[in-house]
């Protein structure tokens, strides 16, 4: 599903990702550990084609990313603490715009569908600068669940959401057997939800491997390690 | 065209919802007109409106630039536009589209209160070209400027600095041919295909480069 071959990425002299090589298959959920500054970040808007690696590849839905940029971008979604919402606009008329972008079809009951599913159904004539962190964060969701995306990559979602929230949004950003690459600092929901964990630091990734089989412990002990190299 | 039409349509719902920059060069444009009607006396006007009309749409036009891209601002929804199936020249003609959409309505309500202000008609169909060639060269290359000047430090001082010494030929090009129009005269060939040229050379060039002026 993501193949990620030697991602590199500098901001002038400053290297933020040294090298980042990632298979993800087809529904698997993969979580990316690592301290502020790490390249977490980076490393999702560059899968999510918003910014141009330095150096190496990405496949996505054996699509090659530089290639075809759009024909990519069909088959995934960025969810980051940025909504993409206009303020001026409401809540219907921001999923409308995005819905019309990615061609959807019967783009109002797809919106009353998700707006139902995420809870904000009675806030959809309302605009978006009226609305609270939490709901915007759901609105977003909804946003880059519009056209169904195989991908989804999701940067730190429980920010910003209360426990009860991200249990239901769990729920449904999982439907469609869909891949997802997040980022999280909560080691415990991060290790809980995913199929696969890696932790990065200082631009390169120190540990890849499949969940099962870790404790939570465990992977503290590890993060800790890492991060302290 | 589509994806083009979509965005500008959201551009212009924006402005008119927030009023943020059009009300505001619209004021500025007859504070401007009403200086000027009480400073010049009624036998130096024909002469010298050309420069009037051309100065305040200048200074209109980079106010106007300057916030092309405020709306992605505040939510970085230029970001999320970049994941979405666009290509970048689509943003980039949408951005032109809903710019000449205000810009040019701002000139054609400068021209009627122009007209009533000076006793001085200009709404003349010679001055609508000059000001519909004119004012494509202005967003055209204003919009370019206005993306590159969004991921630098001094924005609002990157864009009058690319800008204006750009467009001074198509300024002169509208001074020169409104002049003509006002005199009676037949518009010159040769300042009018200045202006398509610039308008064609503006809309190419940003065509290639807008993607990496928009780049992070």
């Amino acid at each position: 599903m993501v193949k990620a071959k030697g991602i590199r990425k500098s901001f002038g002299s400053k290297i933020v990702l040294r090298g980042i090589d990632l298979q993800v298959s087809e529904g698997e959920t993969l979580a990316i550990f690592g301290p502020n500054g790490a390249g977490k970040t980076t490393l999702l808007k560059i899968l999510a084609t918003a910014v141009k690696p330095s150096a190496g590849d990405v496949i996505i839905s054996d699509i090659p990313v530089k290639r075809e940029p759009l024909k990519a971008r069909r088959h995934l979604a960025l969810v980051t603490h940025q909504t993409y919402l206009y303020g001026q606009l409401t809540v219907r008329e921001n999923l409308d715009l995005y819905s019309r972008i990615y061609q959807v079809k019967d783009i109002p009951e797809r919106i009353t569908e998700l707006a139902e599913k995420l809870g904000f159904l009675e806030r959809l004539s309302d605009r978006a600068n009226t609305l609270s962190r939490g709901l915007k964060q759901r609105v977003s969701i909804a946003r880059a669940l519009l056209h169904k995306p195989r991908l989804l990559l999701l940067d730190e979602p429980e920010s910003g959401l209360d426990q009860e929230a991200i249990s239901r949004l769990w729920g449904i950003v999982k439907e469609d057997n869909r891949t997802i690459i997040l980022t999280t600092h909560n080691l415990e929901w991060g290790l809980a939800s995913s199929d696969k964990l890696a932790i990065l630091t200082r631009g390169n990734i120190k540990l890849l491997r499949e969940t099962a089989g870790i404790s939570e412990a465990e992977i503290k002990e590890l993060y800790s390690e890492f991060v302290k190299k | 065209m589509k994806q083009i039409l979509i965005l500008a349509k959201k551009d212009i719902l924006l402005e008119f919802r927030g009023k943020e920059i059009t009300f505001s060069v619209l004021i500025f444009a007859i504070l401007a007109l009403i200086i000027f009607n009480f400073s010049l006396g009624s036998e130096d006007i024909k002469r010298l409106a050309p420069g009037i009309l051309w100065a305040i749409f200048s200074f209109a036009g980079i106010l106007h630039m300057d916030h092309t891209f405020a709306p992605e601002k505040a939510d970085d929804t230029l970001e999320g536009l970049r994941t979405c199936p666009i290509a970048p020249e689509a943003i980039y003609f949408s951005k032109v589209l809903s710019g000449f959409f205000f810009m040019f309505a701002i000139e054609i309500i400068t021209f009627i209160i122009f007209s009533v202000l000076f006793n001085l008609n200009v709404l003349i169909p010679q001055i609508f070209l000059v000001s519909l060639l004119a004012t494509i060269g202005f967003v055209s290359a204003g919009t370019l400027f206005a993306a590159i000047a969004l991921n630098t430090r001094a924005q609002e001082l990157v864009l009058p600095l690319l800008f204006l010494p750009t467009a001074t030929p198509l300024i002169i090009a509208a001074v020169t041919t409104t002049t003509e129009a006002l005199s009676g005269k037949p518009l010159s060939v040769s300042w009018l295909g200045i202006m398509l040229a610039f308008d064609i050379l503006f809309l190419a060039v940003s065509y290639i480069v807008f993607e990496y002026a928009i780049e992070e």
